[in-house]
């Protein structure tokens, strides 16, 4: 018995070769991060990451 | 004693009960044996079988035609002996002060106090088989906005096993199975319930006569057979405000996004369990919830490739950007990583609701058609709390959350929506006839002998698993019922 069978094989070829860099350069041309959304309290919020203004800064 | 309807030829036979009450799930079986310890003759009525049969659950099939058709219809209940209880988790909880108010729209809350609610707080413990130091053990949540969910654990306590023997054996409790519920029969001006018209799988009748009435069937099938019975009175019994059916709760489990664990000791003990404070629910004009963090500390790869799997995602998870990146690729996890869960209250709403269908079961009984709808106020408290949650836990500084967009914007739709199995509504408990089934003594309005048990009588749903509360509320109409000539 074939370790693999042939409707793998094609069913792989389609996935690493089309389907993974459609999905890589989709994402590549999408922005990485959005822009910070500021709360009028203590918070930001930054790519859904609900964070401490303060610990902006520090990071920065 | 246990009596098989279908080995029943004679229906002439049956005897006149104190007390009759259809379905045998917690809340029947709580109702009969509390009048049965007061010396009353309980027929205790069960549709299906001690165990489970197709025959018998093939009976809940019905439509569901409202958000998330999920399968709540025939997949949440379990129509034989013991009911619900043979499925459920066995979490215990109960509501807070808040959850008595009343809701938005002029919904009133609910008409009896807390303290009356659970004045069967201990009874209730033992027959769910809780530890005597049940909820006491709660760790103080140290933020401001959120508060620790307080619950127990039942082993879960199966009805069906626990209670079996003891009805065999009981004197004041016949408990009938195989007996089908098709219509409920009223006289005195259409307002006493004069027999209960039942059908065993054979297709042969019997009459079901006592002093009081007690429908203890689920949430849906209270609400089906008091609008199915409708050969006396066109709209249903208790329907004369438009009132049965509507107000189908459920508790919303929202996927609300993940977190990243930043202070490791602070969750050497696994998940976290929250309510929002009282002056958050306050402030905010939001219902009750529980809000679930379940931290990952061991992501493990599986499949015949795992230590290659493990191997590349131990090297990606060590770099933050790419682990950024992966994850728009993919739904990837690091250790430390956690996903959020949720129990949302529902606000009551007229237009989630059940209502008869146009077909109809083999017994000539209509089936059900359930429109389970959310509203504005829904939204703006599944998304109040997902930002209030999230906020809490970077002030505190324990976990940094990372929330999905539809709780961030609110022009998205929430697609994220399920369910906890937690039917509550359709036959509410208010004192005003307009805005409820039954009133505080869960007897249906407008009518002198029938009474609703479950959590079908339930005003608002809260933030809180229903089981425990239901047990309750079954003891003390038990006792009430007990207590009427």
């Amino acid at each position: 018995m074939l370790p693999m069978s042939i409707n793998n094989r094609k069913r792989n070829f389609l996935k690493f070769s089309v389907l993974l860099p459609i999905a890589i350069v989709s994402k590549l041309v999408t922005p990485k991060f959005s822009y910070p959304i500021f709360t009028d309290d203590d918070i930001v919020i930054i790519n859904g990451w609900v964070l401490l203004k303060s610990d902006l800064k520090q990071e920065h | 004693m246990i009596i098989d309807l279908n080995l029943l030829s004679d229906p002439s036979k049956l005897k006149q009960y104190d007390v009759c009450i259809c379905g045998s799930g917690p809340a029947g079986i709580t109702v009969a044996r509390t009048l049965a310890a007061k010396g009353k003759s309980v027929a205790l009525l069960e549709a299906g079988s001690l165990a489970y049969t197709e025959e018998s659950q093939k009976l809940y099939e019905g439509k569901s035609i409202g958000i998330n058709d999920w399968d709540a219809v025939e997949n949440c209940r379990l129509r034989f002996f013991g009911g619900t209880s043979n499925h459920w988790s066995g979490l215990c909880s109960f509501f807070d002060d808040t959850d008595f108010e009343s809701r938005p729209d002029g919904i009133p809350g609910w008409p009896i106090s807390k303290t009356e609610a659970y004045k069967y707080f201990d009874n209730a413990k033992e027959i769910l088989d809780l530890p005597k130091n049940a909820f006491l053990n709660t760790p103080k949540w140290l933020g401001s906005n959120f508060k620790s969910f307080v619950n127990a654990k039942s082993p879960p306590t199966r009805f069906n096993i626990k209670y079996q023997d003891e009805l065999k054996k009981s004197d004041n409790i016949d408990l009938f199975i195989n007996a089908n519920l098709i219509n409920i029969q009223l006289v005195d001006n259409l307002k006493t319930v004069k027999y209960l018209e039942v059908r065993n799988y054979k297709k042969v009748n019997f009459l079901f006569t006592a002093k009081q009435f007690v429908l203890a069937m689920g949430t849906i099938e209270n609400a089906r057979m008091l609008l199915a019975s409708n050969k006396q009175i066109k709209s249903g019994i208790g329907n004369q405000h438009d009132v049965v059916g509507r107000c189908y709760m459920e508790h919303f489990n929202i996927g609300y996004g993940r977190f990243v664990v930043e202070d490791q000791k602070f969750w050497k003990n696994g998940s976290i369990n929250l309510n929002p404070s009282v002056a958050l629910i306050k402030k905010t004009k939001i219902g009750n919830a529980v809000i679930s963090f379940d931290p990952s500390f061991k992501v493990v790869s599986y499949g015949r490739t795992r230590a290659l799997k493990q191997a590349i995602r131990n090297f990606i998870c060590k770099s933050e950007n790419a682990t950024e990146f992966s994850r728009k690729l993919v739904d990837f996890n690091c250790e430390g990583d956690g996903f959020i869960t949720s129990m949302i209250e529902q606000s009551p709403n007229r237009d989630s609701r059940v209502t008869l269908d146009t077909s109809q079961d083999v017994f000539g009984v209509p089936k059900v058609t359930l429109n389970w709808q959310f509203n504005q106020y829904d939204m703006h408290t599944i998304r109040t709390i997902g930002m209030e949650v999230a906020k809490e836990m970077a002030r505190l500084g324990v976990a940094r959350v990372q929330l999905v967009d539809y709780i961030l914007d609110k022009n998205l739709p929430i697609t994220d929506i399920g369910h906890h199995c937690h039917q509550m509504g359709t036959t509410r408990m208010s004192a005003d006839p307009k805005h409820g089934v039954v009133n505080e003594n869960l007897k249906v309005h407008g009518n002198n002998n029938l009474f609703v048990a479950g959590s079908s009588v339930f005003p608002t749903g809260g933030g809180c698993n229903p089981t425990f509360t239901l047990t309750m509320l079954a003891i003390r109409l038990g006792e009430h019922i007990a207590m009427l000539e």
